[in-house]
């Protein structure tokens, strides 16, 4: 304590506790004596305090010390707070693994059609989207539409056949599991969905480097509209089966490919004005609640109706 | 406190966070009356002042790698018993004292002694002091027992050291206060 002393009698008194305790500075001390011997008031004051320090100091002596085994106790709280610790590391680890190895399962038990299908109709898209006579802007134009409805579809078609009775030879299995047919479903999204999103990416990049331009560019006419058909298809797959959502799938993108005046003259019926065209944040916003509502959906399907 | 008694404290905490065993053990040995003290004047209960002893040492374990060297390692180990006696008995629905109504006792700082507390046995006082709410034994501990600055005070109890001076005088008349009551009964 190295407080300055006012002249002031109320801050003498303040500074009394610390005077007992012996931890003013050296000046400091010699002007609370100086006072002291003069104030009749500050010497009571002084005494008081003395005597709440011998007696707190005579209090703590005879507190009693804490039991002899205080410490193996405290060894043995934190033992077990850190194998709780440990504990839980490792079911974090396990739960991990674990997730990890239905994701790898889920590859074997898609069907193997998707894989090849989904390559071979994508490479015939970027086929006759390379055989088109592209002289004009408008020609290209026309072409990229075409590699776009080809990719779009292989997407969406790869969507509609991932999960359900009818396609999956291991569905009996999976729904009788504890795994959750959520996480199940998910998984086989994502294996599907990165597959085309790479073959896609591929066709787009072919795409570019034979005719120009900006391969980000191309990729934005196709994302939205892959990840919106994709979660549709998964969900009316479930509710109406694949074919089903195959042939949606097929026709919405149709619509939206070929010109609505061209539509409109060949079938001469009013068509519903849809604009799935690139993307944009409410179409991967709307892929995202479609995506939602399956999951939500999902294990309302065989398991709870059997 | 010597530097070199303050370096070793110090020492003893960069022991700790390593994980070394011994070095907790040490610091127990060290600070357990004056930590046993203290948490004794927030609860009379033997059985729960030793669980809280518990829980410091434990929190001390876990957290040794925080201490920055800012206040005196007592300083510190006292703020930590502080902390987790108050989440103890509050989780437990212990009576806490009423700080508000304490502090709302006038300054008494220019009022002058009518008696001294110096004129009334030593055992007198001390059992006084422990019918005194446990707010005002904690600031007369800190500052008589455990000697520490009214800025080591302030920090432990979170509050300006103006209020540490004003709590210590508010200590001091209710101890007068329950001797003069003492006293009546007497006559």
């Amino acid at each position: 304590m190295t407080a300055q002393i006012p002249q002031d009698h109320a801050h003498i008194v303040d500074l009394l506790p610390a005077y007992v305790n012996g931890q003013l500075d050296a000046s400091s001390a010699r002007r609370v004596r100086a006072h002291l011997e003069s104030c009749a008031t500050c010497q009571l004051e002084l005494a008081s305090w003395q005597s709440i320090k011998g007696a707190t100091t005579q209090i703590f002596a005879a507190t009693p010390l804490p039991s002899a085994q205080l410490m193996s106790q405290v060894w043995a709280q934190i033992d077990t707070s850190e194998q709780v610790r440990i504990a839980q590391r490792w079911s974090l680890e396990r739960a991990l693994r674990r997730l990890w190895l239905v994701f790898r399962s889920q590859i074997p038990l898609i069907h193997k059609s998707i894989w090849v299908a989904s390559a071979l109709v994508c490479l015939f898209g970027l086929a006759l989207t390379l055989l088109m006579a592209q002289h004009t802007p408008a020609q290209t134009s026309a072409a990229a539409n075409v590699l776009v409805l080809f990719i779009v579809v292989v997407g969406a078609s790869g969507s509609a056949f991932i999960y359900g009775s009818s396609v999956d030879p291991g569905f009996e299995l999976t729904i009788a599991t504890p795994t959750s047919v959520r996480f199940v479903m998910l998984c086989r999204m994502a294996i599907v969905l990165g597959y085309n999103f790479l073959l896609a990416l591929l066709a787009s990049a072919a795409f570019a480097t034979v005719y120009g331009g900006s391969l980000w560019g191309f990729v934005q006419l196709w994302l939205g509209p892959l990840l919106f058909l994709s979660s549709l298809c998964l969900a009316i797959s479930l509710f109406l089966g694949s074919a089903v959502s195959l042939i949606c799938a097929a026709v919405i993108e149709l619509l939206q490919t070929f010109p609505r005046s061209v539509a409109a003259h060949l079938v001469s019926l009013p068509l519903p004005s849809l604009d799935f065209g690139s993307t944009s944040p409410a179409l991967l916003i709307a892929a995202l609640l479609l995506l939602v509502f399956t999951v939500f959906f999902v294990p309302r399907q065989p398991r709870l109706a059997s | 406190m010597a530097a070199e008694s303050i370096a070793d404290d110090a020492q003893l905490i960069r022991r700790i966070a390593r994980g070394e065993r011994q070095a907790l053990s040490e610091l127990y040995a060290r600070y357990q009356r004056s930590l046993f003290a203290y948490l004794l004047q927030l609860t009379p209960d033997y059985g729960l002042a030793e669980e809280l002893l518990q829980d410091t040492l434990v929190a001390v374990w876990k957290c040794a790698h925080s201490f920055e060297g800012r206040s005196s390692v007592l300083t510190w180990l006292i703020g930590i018993a502080r902390r987790q006696a108050h989440n103890t008995l509050r989780q437990r629905k212990l009576p806490l004292a009423d700080l508000a109504a304490l502090e709302c006792m006038p300054a008494t700082d220019l009022e002058p002694e009518e008696w001294a507390l110096a004129s009334v046995a030593r055992d007198e006082l001390a059992q006084a002091f422990r019918e005194l709410s446990p707010v005002h034994r904690e600031v007369l501990l800190l500052t008589f027992v455990q000697e520490l600055s009214y800025q080591e005070t302030a920090t432990i109890l979170e509050i300006p050291v103006g209020t540490v001076k004003s709590r210590l005088s508010n200590a001091r008349r209710a101890l007068r206060t329950l001797l003069e009551a003492k006293e009546d009964t007497k006559r």
